[in-house]
């Protein structure tokens, strides 16, 4: 059995009639880490609220290490740890505090001694003892991450673990939740970064505006894009010639002119640049510049969507997002 | 079973209220605006009034009471107050930062939440009615049943104390805004000033009459002056115990009902 079952999830926000999550059914299976990709808005937030027993689902069903989380709230709170966007943190208490409070209501046998094997396990023992609204943003997301740790849970869900940190402090949490990963922990993580999802879930669903629009291994989407692109830069006074070798070519699926140069998709770039090359030269045009690019996951995203996940702020612009549907919902005052 | 590798039994004290509790003192103790405030208008109160309207007593309805003893009780009473829609305001902060979901995500009673809030006001309620009894007593007040009546008097203004932040917590847990539970502290004027504050219920207007007797406040104000100026007058302490209890009814059980609220969205 999947270690996270859901099935025909639905959440209608009252407030605003916003359908936040859609009809979404997915299984994560133990040890793996499964990523939740998609742009503000599109429902990642209200899942993991509803899986980690904060939201009531409309309809239909989710479990997580075999307890229904409507039917036993409190039995899946304590088999997951939970680290939320809001990082929920106390800032007038220490990083000590905070963690050995957190232990303390998790009836761990020792909460002075796990508060202080996690802040070091974090990197955090020099800062302990300093209240938590002088820590930095990625000091918070790691005194949070270790929050969720203090009793050792199977299951970790982690909502944009890393969004707002700078890339240092980024890759310090992945080296984290990898570690975590390889301890046996069970990993749902939220991103809007393709970049995060690809290194980090060995699986992904990505999902947009509420519903689930592809799954599989990132290596698996990317391939389902299955076209590789090559760029090349053509002299001037040469478009005229290039246009015409490119239409009469039978290996490429189809061509575009962008920016001044020449985007030529094939299924395979690799085998494909040196007869681009040699067609090239063969009609008398020297390429000063060729490029590849295999797909990324925001072509995937594209493809799936319509639209892409980067470059224009995620959400489509008549989305509300998941922030605005929880104001009219649960928190007036943001 | 998953987490039973570091887990132990569990206790509803060791585990839930206490840590909250000890949370939320350090929380209270850590804010000075949390901490001074509300005992600067009743002392502010207790010293000008004492030398400002010591005249009154010489009115014969007044039967030459000492005038700080006779507004010992408003004053105790405003502390607490004032306190009390701190508590809410600590519980705004809480939702706001997002702490109060990871307290929901603990596995722990969500009843424990509160009750460790509201044993945290009650201490905090004791404490600075102590101390404005004792600055009452330092500008020329007494107490007519003693030291078990202080007591008494302490006491029930921590309960109020309890019952009137159950105000302010309503009004947090169901609007999560912060203006509307700052905004709480308001309520308290009515309930103060169409009650019998600065002279006894018999001399107020005959229209302030009316609505004092309907106000619980009055009641509450008329015990515990019963033991600052006269003595243990039964039906006056009867008549307080049964006002706060009868407000502590209403807002506590509006409290665990909005909480249950916000928690089961």
């Amino acid at each position: 059995m999947s270690i996270i079952e859901v099935r025909d999830l639905v959440k209608v926000y009252k407030r605003g009639d916003v359908r936040a999550v859609d009809g979404i059914s997915l299984d994560v299976e133990e040890g793996e880490i499964f990523g939740f990709l998609g742009p503000n808005g599109a429902g990642k937030t209200t899942t993991i609220r509803i899986l980690t027993t904060l939201l009531q689902p409309t309809s239909g069903t989710a479990s997580v290490d075999g307890i229904d989380v409507t039917e036993d709230p409190a039995a899946v709170r304590n088999a997951i740890g939970v680290a939320l966007q809001e990082a929920g943190l106390d800032g007038l208490s220490t990083g000590r505090e905070f963690l050995e409070l957190q232990a303390a209501l998790y009836a761990v046998a020792d909460p002075r001694a796990r508060a202080a094997e996690l802040l070091a396990t974090v990197g955090l023992e020099d800062a302990a003892d300093r209240r938590i609204r002088t820590y930095s943003g990625g000091m918070q997301r790691r005194i949070d991450l270790a929050a969720a740790l203090v009793h050792r849970p199977r299951v970790l869900f982690l909502d944009e673990p890393t969004t707002g940190l700078d890339p240092a402090s980024r890759s310090r949490v992945w080296e984290e939740v990898r570690r975590l990963n390889e301890m046996g922990t069970t990993i749902l993580l939220t991103t809007q970064y393709l970049e995060e999802a690809d290194v980090l879930a060995d699986r992904l669903a990505i999902i947009d505006a509420g519903a689930i629009v592809r799954r599989g291994t990132p290596a698996e989407l990317k391939a389902s894009v299955s076209e590789d692109l090559v760029t090349v830069v053509v002299p001037k006074g040469h478009k005229g010639k290039a246009r015409d070798l490119l239409k009469g070519a039978r290996t490429i699926t189809r061509f575009e002119e962008v920016d001044g140069h020449f985007q030529i998709h094939v299924p395979d770039g690799a085998s494909a640049m040196p007869s681009i090359v040699r067609a090239f030269a063969d009609a008398g045009i020297k390429i000063p510049e060729i490029s590849l690019r295999r797909p990324t996951l925001d072509d995937v995203f594209l493809r799936a969507t319509g639209h892409r996940l980067e470059g224009d702020d995620g959400a489509a612009p008549d989305q509300p997002t998941d922030d605005l549907a929880m104001a009219g919902s649960e928190r007036s005052a943001r | 079973m998953s987490a039973a590798a570091v887990q132990v039994d569990r206790s509803y004290l060791r585990h839930e209220l206490m840590p909250l509790y000890r949370r939320n003192v350090r929380i209270w103790l850590r804010v000075p605006s949390a901490v001074l405030p509300p005992l600067f208008i009743p002392v502010f109160f207790l010293v000008v009034n004492s030398s400002a309207l010591e005249g009154i007593t010489a009115l014969p309805i007044f039967e030459n009471v000492n005038y700080v003893s006779f507004i010992i009780p408003v004053s105790l009473l405003m502390t607490v107050a004032a306190a009390g829609s701190g508590s809410g305001l600590a519980l705004v902060q809480d939702i706001d930062t997002g702490y109060f979901d990871k307290m929901l995500l603990a596995p722990i009673r969500r009843s424990s939440i509160l009750l460790s809030k509201l044993m945290m006001d009650a201490t905090r309620a004791a404490l600075q009615a102590m101390l404005v009894i004792a600055v009452g007593l330092t500008v020329g007040g007494s107490i007519a049943t003693g030291i078990p009546g202080g007591l008494l008097l302490v006491a029930m203004a921590f309960l109020f104390g309890l019952a009137y932040s159950g105000i302010s917590i309503n009004i947090a847990l169901r609007t999560g805004s912060p203006e509307a539970t700052q905004a709480s502290f308001v309520i308290f004027f009515p309930l103060v000033f169409l009650a019998p504050t600065f002279v006894p219920l018999e001399m107020l207007a005959d229209w302030l009459q009316v609505v004092a007797r309907f106000n619980p406040v009055s009641y509450v104000i008329i015990g515990l002056r019963a033991l600052t100026v006269e003595g243990y007058v039964a039906g006056d302490l009867l008549g307080a115990f049964v006002a706060i209890g009868g407000l502590g009814l209403v807002t506590m059980t509006g409290a665990f009902r909005a909480l249950a609220a916000r928690a089961a969205q």
